[in-house]
């Protein structure tokens, strides 16, 4: 235990989850003194649901930390067991990468990671949070009492009050066999925080050798695997299988039979859980339809003997799973190390903080991770980090660290939680974003580089690669536009391509317009300059291929950037009264009151906010 | 700008002479401005009928009924009263110009719906609905608007959108949650699903041309050579009509322009200037208008005298021939054999035959040019777009799904095909209000298993 009460703090983590260790982290890299407190040591940076980081919308989340200054990009890459780019059939702006994790090597990294850095750890209980004048003074523990900072980030997770539902049992816990946090609900309440509640569920955890997967269908990830991060050299990671199994009849049909056991329809359940991971009674009853449900068993860690079983997460009763579960093949004599279960937790709405995620009652005391209701380990540490900097910023007397939407998908994320009023725990997803022809996966380096530059945590060697990569760019992309191949050398590579042959010199940009021809099939009758930079770097193929191919898209998109920016930079003051704008239907003017928009454009992007209503704000502010 | 802070005043009856005529006030001031002009002594209930006096300088210059409306339910959601005076112009300007000198402020046309619209007691359809209807005089065009305001047309545009998101939501299904064991639509189908929602775009489009026709009524010129009896054959018409809406004279050099209601049809009738007269400067200006009318006309009646030089019509004779009725005049004077000469020569399959000056047959001419109008109705009529607005919308809407079709033929992938039908879905919502991306989550997960 470390000796820590007298010290004064520049910030307080609160939670060692993936937003707390993100926080923590960044705001040690920026030179702030800075106090993690985690209810267990051992247990920071666990995943606790499903052994995977990235997917879909997710993996850019990752690589936009990752160009940042974030560390989830690194540790994955270092301690994943399975690597895949998903979505490879669509266009690029849709890639995006996902890796199966190894829970124990991943969780060791990051611990390792915080004690290289010499970040002050504490295990503790936060009880409370003090507050003088509308400003954060520190934190109150369970064991050693108060701590005083100047600001705080509460990133506490699944804890808040959190309460485990199996059947008709209920406990109090963060994770199964974890103890909660209690307390600081009503503290914060008590300062005009309104919370809810929420609800996630995992499933059971089986034991891999009273498994039958021999009859099953493997998956395995990609064979030239890509990193995540941008830092990450020499990339050999392993390639462990997942397997795939279904239910049944059968399956469906005890599921059915006990829903009057099922806590989600008994009532017992009050939080409000995620529909697009819906637990299987939930599958069950709202596809009845569907005779069959996929099931993925993913490796929790290399040579593992727990097995996550993905698609069947429940609250059902013990035994109930246990019957379901023998039903589905290769899982006929399986054994488990725990049951599924769902827990419910207190979130603060996000509408109670700004698009620096400082609360707006209480100055210099952010709010990030699962407590804004997002869910997911990746948007947790994204809004982990984006707090850091943004304290950081705040006690540098510096301008706030904004990420638009037409930045990146962290921009897309914190400005859906200041404008929506979340009932369900928020997850991102490509459709979210409005520009994501221009938000890919690989390019998050190009998009937030500068940014990079002025929070100052990368390297400047990070910097100058981007800026040599963007330079490259530009330059091709002018050749191309400039110069021509001739039949002779072209013909043959059009044939061979199913694509149709030119009569004269056909223009290199409009060449690699058509679909069916990529930059690899010319890349031979390139300049030695293009060339052998292509063949350096196989990203300046993908990144100048996409900006060449769908230029038209991008350059629409941009027009739809810029038309928005008018908005953007409409600031609508702190004090406003909407009831006071008689043009506003009562509807509107209360959902502009809670919400209290920053921007013009953010009013814009509330439910329920006409054009019209926009035109009227407008108006308004104008006079 | 200033919105809804000053009180307006208008006649919101039709002008002209009439039996009883109704003054609208709308605005704060309005119970202020009754008090200073009548014996009302600030006695105002709502929505009931009131007996008063309209005095000027302790004069009385009309005994008027009053209705309060409180706001905020009136009309305009604001403070209104409605004078219900005598229909003298002369009365009826002299109560306006009494409120105005009283602090009220002449409205412009269609401020009061605006007001309605912009204090949300109606949405934009509406509100363009209930313009249509204060414009139109006629009664096709009336029951066409009704449609608008009770949604017809709302409720039609918000299928085609429905349609939009559907497929937006197939191709986003794709793309967010691939991983699902759900199993994808192929380009083919989207495809198909995109024709279907151009067809439906195309026949709203093109119920525009006759919307706009019933709507803002239907432009006629009268078009042939000088002596052809142009002006005889509009003589005939407005005196076969008694609804003549208004009348308008021009010079013998300008042009002439009538209006008449037939069958509640507007019909608006444009004698042009012979274009054949000697070219002085005063001339010239007549020639480039009647080209510029007859440019702007929906429809041309060319007026045959087939005793004159036949070539002399050569220039009259346009290619396409489905804006054009012929007319052949004087029959009470020509001989058949004449006529025959003249149709042969031109190959005109049907013509109608009049005598202007015996108004034999004005009838069966502006039945013609009925028929020639209802030819044009689609096939239901309450899906007529009559807002010019919505045809621009539709229009744009179209486009946007065109060039999702052009991406599905060049093999783009699924992002692109979604990022036109987005484009696409924003043009209508112009029209039916945004759509978040939440409302297509929210259409994936009621329609489709996810979650791994």
């Amino acid at each position: 235990m470390f000796h820590v009460k007298q010290n004064k703090y520049d910030v307080i983590v609160v939670g060692g989850g993936h937003a707390g260790v993100e926080a923590s982290l960044a705001a040690k890299r920026l030179g702030m003194k800075i106090l993690l407190i985690t209810i267990s040591k051992e247990s920071i940076a666990r995943m606790s649901c499903n052994p995977s980081i990235g997917g879909l919308a997710k993996g850019h989340l990752v690589t936009e930390i990752d160009a940042l200054g974030g560390e989830m990009g690194k540790a994955i890459d270092a301690t994943g067991i399975q690597f895949k780019i998903l979505n490879k059939s669509k266009g690029k702006a849709v890639w995006s990468l996902r890796a199966q994790a190894d829970k124990i090597k991943y969780a060791n990294y990051m611990q390792n990671k915080l004690d290289e850095e010499k970040v002050s750890i504490l295990e503790d209980i936060v009880v409370g949070v003090t507050a003088k004048d509308g400003k954060i003074t520190g934190v109150l523990t369970e064991e050693n009492g108060k701590f005083s900072s100047q600001s705080v980030i509460l990133a506490c997770g699944t804890f808040l009050n959190g309460t485990i539902t199996i059947g008709e049992d209920q406990y109090k816990g963060g994770r199964l066999n974890e103890r909660n946090a209690q307390g600081l609900t009503s503290s914060l309440s008590k300062l005009g925080f309104k919370h809810g509640r929420l609800k996630t569920g995992t499933p059971a955890r089986l034991k891999k050798s009273t498994l039958n997967l021999d009859k099953l269908e493997k998956q395995y990830g990609d064979k030239n695997p890509t990193p995540f991060s941008y830092f990450t050299e020499n990339f050999n990671p392993p390639d462990i299988p997942c397997y795939i199994t279904h239910t049944n009849k059968e399956t469906h049909k005890i599921i059915r039979e006990n829903l009057d056991r099922a806590p989600l329809f008994t009532g017992v359940i009050e939080g409000v859980g995620p529909r697009y991971c819906p637990s299987i009674e939930d599958k069950v009853v709202r596809f009845e339809d569907r005779n069959s449900h996929h099931v993925f068993l993913e490796p929790e860690w290399e040579d593992s003997d727990q097995i996550y079983a993905n698609g069947i997460s429940t609250s059902l009763p013990i035994d109930v799973q246990k019957d379901y579960i023998q039903t589905i093949e290769g899982l006929e004599n399986s054994e488990w190390f725990y049951p599924g279960y769902a827990i419910e937790y207190d979130f603060f709405p996000s509408y109670q903080i700004y698009r620096t995620l400082e609360t707006k009652s209480i100055q210099n005391l952010y709010f990030a991770g699962q407590i804004n209701g997002t869910s997911g380990y990746e948007e947790a540490a994204a809004l982990g980090l984006i707090a850091a900097i943004n304290s950081y910023f705040k006690l540098d007397n510096k301008a706030p660290f904004i990420l638009d939407r037409s930045n990146a998908y962290i921009g897309v994320l914190i400005d859906d939680l200041i404008t929506k009023d979340p009932r369900e725990p928020y997850r991102m997803f490509t459709s979210r974003a409005e520009h994501r022809l221009i938000l890919r996966f690989d390019n998050s380096d190009r998009r937030l580089y500068k940014h990079s530059q002025r929070i100052g945590i990368v390297p400047d060697s990070f910097i100058k690669k981007v800026e040599k990569k963007i330079r490259f760019l530009k330059d091709f992309i002018n050749y191309s536009k400039d110069n021509y191949l001739s039949p002779d050398q072209i013909n043959p590579i059009l044939k061979q391509n199913d694509s149709s042959t030119v009569n004269n010199g056909i223009n290199i940009n409009r060449l690699l317009k058509r679909p069916e021809i990529n930059l690899t099939d010319i890349i031979e009758l390139l300049p030695d300059k293009y060339r052998k930079q292509f063949k350096k770097h196989s990203d300046y193929i993908d990144q100048a291929e996409v900006d060449i191919k769908y230029e038209g898209y991008i350059k629409r998109n941009q027009k739809l950037i810029d038309q928005m920016k008018k908005y953007e930079h409409v600031k609508i003051p702190d004090n406003i009264d909407f009831s006071k704008i008689n043009t506003l239907k009562k509807e509107c003017v209360e959902k502009l009151n809670k919400i209290k928009p920053e921007t013009l454009a953010q009013a814009s992007r509330i439910s329920g906010v006409s054009p019209s209503d926009v035109t009227s704000l407008m108006i308004y502010l104008k006079k | 700008m200033k919105i809804n802070n000053d009180t307006i005043v208008a006649r919101s009856t039709a002008a002209g002479f009439s039996a009883l005529a109704v003054i609208r006030l709308s605005g704060p001031k309005s119970t202020d401005i009754i008090n200073k002009i009548s014996n009302i002594d600030n006695n105002f209930q709502h929505s009931r009928a009131m007996l008063t006096q309209i005095l000027s300088r302790s004069q009385t210059i009309d005994e008027v009924m009053i209705t309060f409306f409180r706001a905020p339910n009136s009309y305009t959601g604001e403070d209104m009263i409605e004078i219900s005076c005598h229909g003298s112009p002369v009365i009826v300007r002299e109560i306006i110009d009494l409120c105005i000198s009283k602090g009220a402020r002449m409205a412009e046309p269609g401020e009061f719906t605006k007001r309605r619209f912009l204090n949300n007691k109606i949405d934009l359809t509406q509100a363009e609905g209930i313009n249509n209807l204060i414009h139109s005089q006629t009664k096709a065009a009336t029951r066409s608007s009704k449609a608008l305001l009770e949604g017809e047309i709302g409720r039609h545009l918000r299928y085609i959108k429905q349609q939009i998101i559907d497929n937006i939501s197939l191709l986003e299904l794709e793309l967010d949650f691939t991983e699902e064991e759900i199993e994808h639509t192929s380009p083919d189908t989207i495809k198909s699903n995109i024709y279907k929602i151009i067809d439906a775009v195309s026949s709203l489009i093109k119920t525009y041309q006759y919307g706009r026709l019933i709507h803002s009524g239907l432009k006629i010129a009268l078009i042939g050579p000088p002596n052809s009896g142009k002006s005889s054959l509009l003589n005939a018409i407005i005196k076969e009509e008694r609804a003549i809406i208004s009348s308008k004279a021009g010079t013998t050099r300008d042009f002439i322009q009538e209006t008449i209601d037939h069958n509640g049809y507007k019909l608006t009738f444009f004698d042009t200037a012979g274009i054949r007269k000697p070219l002085d400067s005063l001339e010239h200006k007549g020639i480039d208008k009647s080209r510029e009318i007859i440019n702007k006309s929906d429809l041309q009646l060319l007026i045959i005298d087939s005793s004159q030089d036949h070539s002399i019509y050569n220039e009259f004779i346009p290619e396409r021939r489905d804006n054009i009725l012929f007319i052949v005049n004087k029959i009470d004077i020509i001989r058949n054999n004449q006529i025959h000469k003249f149709t042969s020569k031109y190959d005109i399959q049907n013509h109608i035959e009049v005598s202007a000056l015996q108004r034999t047959n004005i009838d069966i001419l502006n039945d013609k040019i009925i028929s020639w109008l209802e030819d044009k109705k689609p096939e239901s009529e309450d899906h007529i777009i009559t807002v010019q607005r919505h045809y621009n919308v539709l229009k744009k809407t179209k486009q946007e799904l065109q060039k999702a079709i052009q991406s599905i033929q060049n093999g783009f992938a699924s992002e692109f095909i979604v990022t036109d039908l987005r484009h696409a879905l924003s043009k209508l919502d112009e029209i039916l209000g945004k759509t978040t991306n939440d409302e297509i989550l929210n259409n994936i997960f009621s329609n489709f298993c996810i979650g791994k």
